[in-house]
């Protein structure tokens, strides 16, 4: 699979639905006062929603860097099993290649290049096509925060907060997509779905790791049960 | 906003994707491992659409409540065509927050 197919395919829905996001965070950095370049190099350095969004709010709220540091490293541990699952996947020929493609990971990514990983055969290596997928989203993203932050004020709110909300639909569609593949991935979204909110309250920020955890176990007890594994 | 916050954002983002980048390289071909942190990674991105659906925005719950499951069910019905579904779910929640704010 080339680079080029991937760079087609990121330019799809998936794509359109992240950089929607991504606007919405332009659009909050500057409703927030936070300088141009440095809205776009949240978007350059970190490339993830959730942890720019607390970055973004905790430095304009003035939140001492400790508490700040702890908070963006509990919303980005869930690039860790994105990324791997990504390496994983599309099997890199080369660590350089590896971890430049892990670089560029996230959420949006993994959706794509996971499921159309299990659309050929084993031992074929897709780093290619990975790495166009990934590359792709990260540049749209860098240019829809851009453009988002550019276009403040000139956005209708229905259309922001709908803009903003894309990419849930987006993930809501693929998750129903991946539970209806095998009872596996069913019973980790559904843990994902039900426990969330709960650990949340719990545990802060760590609740989404234990959900994560969560999901891995009940995996392998329903591929155990089922003698998959 | 200063440097100190963006490489607060740059590492706190890029450690966790070398340490996934690291276990990924050792587990592509042991398929357990691989399960596992594939069903780790769909309750996370299940977890993620909850929290944008209970958080975040001012838009109420029960808008957002209704494009998922319009959006869920046209992917279902349609043979799994994306673009359809992120439309339907689109169109419901521009409607619906439009009826609402009048």
């Amino acid at each position: 699979m080339f680079f080029r197919q991937g760079v087609l395919d990121a330019l799809c829905i998936p794509g359109l639905t992240l950089f929607g996001a991504n606007v919405g965070i332009g659009v909050l950095a500057h409703s927030l006062n936070v300088s141009f370049s440095y809205s776009v190099m949240t978007t350059v350095l970190g490339f993830s929603l959730s942890g720019q969004a607390v970055i973004i709010t905790g430095a304009v709220a003035g939140t001492a860097l400790l508490p700040l540091l702890i908070s963006a490293t509990a919303a980005n541990i869930r690039l860790l099993p994105l990324s791997a699952g990504v390496c994983a996947a599309s099997k890199p020929l080369s660590s350089l290649k590896n971890i430049l493609l892990a670089a560029v990971t996230a959420a949006t990514a993994w959706s794509i290049i996971v499921p159309k990983s299990r659309t050929v055969p084993l031992d074929c290596n897709i780093e290619d096509y990975a790495l166009g997928v990934a590359s792709t989203l990260w540049f749209g993203s860098v240019l829809s925060t851009g453009l988002g932050w550019l276009c403040y004020g000139h956005i209708p709110l229905i259309i922001e907060s709908s803009l903003a909300f894309l990419t849930a639909i987006y993930f809501c569609c693929m998750m129903v997509g991946e539970s209806a593949r095998s009872s596996a991935n069913a019973t980790a979204a559904i843990i994902g779905t039900v426990f969330t909110i709960p650990l949340s309250y719990l545990m802060g920020a760590w609740g989404l790791v234990m959900v994560g955890i969560l999901g891995a176990a009940s995996t392998l007890f329903v591929m155990k049960r089922e003698g998959k594994i | 906003m200063t440097p100190i916050h963006l490489l607060i954002s740059f590492i706190t983002a890029n450690l966790w994707r070398l340490c996934g980048a690291l276990i990924g390289e050792k587990i592509t071909k042991n398929e357990k491992a691989r399960a596992a942190i594939d069903g780790m990674a769909i309750a996370l991105i299940s977890g993620i659409v909850i929290q944008m659906t209970f958080k975040y925005t001012a838009t109420p719950i029960y808008i957002k409540m209704l494009s998922l499951i319009v959006a869920s069910v046209v992917y279902l019905k349609t043979s799994r065509q994306i673009s359809y579904s992120v439309f339907a779910g689109l169109i419901t929640f521009i409607s619906i927050s439009y009826l609402d704010d009048r």
